[in-house]
């Protein structure tokens, strides 16, 4: 995520990024619960909104997690069983963390 | 169709992620030199073009409620803002989901993720393709 060189770009794109990890485990916990809650839609559209952010703010691992979840829930045609569902949890404890760990890191 | 030979100054960034907004502005903004507004979903997309008619709309496709191509036909259907040229904003771009949106009547799709340095000069590409000049 560069902004053509310009310190003063680069300064608000740093700052833009910094905000939006510190507002990553907040989204995290939104598409968690409504995986809890069996909201398969809202939880598939929350995952594609996270795919293009991640990715965009320069969290390529966040962003391709966030698209496997996606395509989990697009494969299941938002009626996952009990096997994509264990998946499903494993994916999200991976993007947990991840997103933590972006929202500890400057 | 559209304003051949004018500078494009005026953009309406259309998405229901405040961090895309977000980015987006800063990006045709600061990079850019764009005047950029701001709407969250579709219908405050179209109360904004019509109270004050942008250049040119970027809009996300996903939205709650009103999704990008409803909002496009809204757009559409409205005197005031049946001429705007509508950039597609879309995590889904393989070359179907493409074409289908530019057969509904957009100008371009710029795909997501995007490259924050980049985002203008994408934007400036697709309005010289229209007959713009090349903004600010």
């Amino acid at each position: 995520m560069t902004g053509a060189g310009d310190p003063s770009i680069e300064a608000l794109l740093a700052a833009a990024r910094t905000q939006f990890a510190a507002g990553l485990p907040s989204r995290i916990e939104a598409l968690d619960g409504f995986v809890a809650r069996g909201q398969w839609e809202d939880a598939r559209r929350a995952a594609h909104k996270l795919r293009g952010a991640a990715a965009t703010y320069g969290y390529a691992a966040l962003g391709e997690s966030a698209a496997a979840i996606e395509q989990l829930l697009l494969d299941a045609e938002d009626r996952p069983g009990d096997d994509a569902r264990a998946r499903l949890a494993e994916m999200l404890s991976a993007s947990r963390t991840e997103a933590v760990r972006a929202a500890g890191t400057p | 169709m559209y304003a051949a030979g004018v500078s494009a100054r005026r953009i309406l960034v259309v998405d229901d992620d405040a961090d895309i907004r977000r980015i987006a502005a800063l990006a045709l903004e600061r990079i850019g030199g764009f005047d950029v507004t701001l709407a969250a979903d579709g219908v405050e997309a179209v109360e904004s073009a019509t109270r004050q008619p942008p250049d040119l709309v970027l809009l996300d496709v996903s939205m709650p409620g009103m999704d990008g191509p409803s909002t496009l036909a809204t757009l559409r259907a409205s005197e005031a803002t049946a001429r705007i040229p509508v950039i597609f904003f879309t995590a889904t771009s393989n070359d179907g989901e493409v074409a289908r949106l530019v057969a509904l009547g957009a100008a371009g799709v710029v795909p997501k993720p995007f490259e924050v340095a980049d985002l203008p000069r994408r934007v400036r590409s697709i309005l010289r393709e229209l007959g713009y000049n090349d903004g600010p």
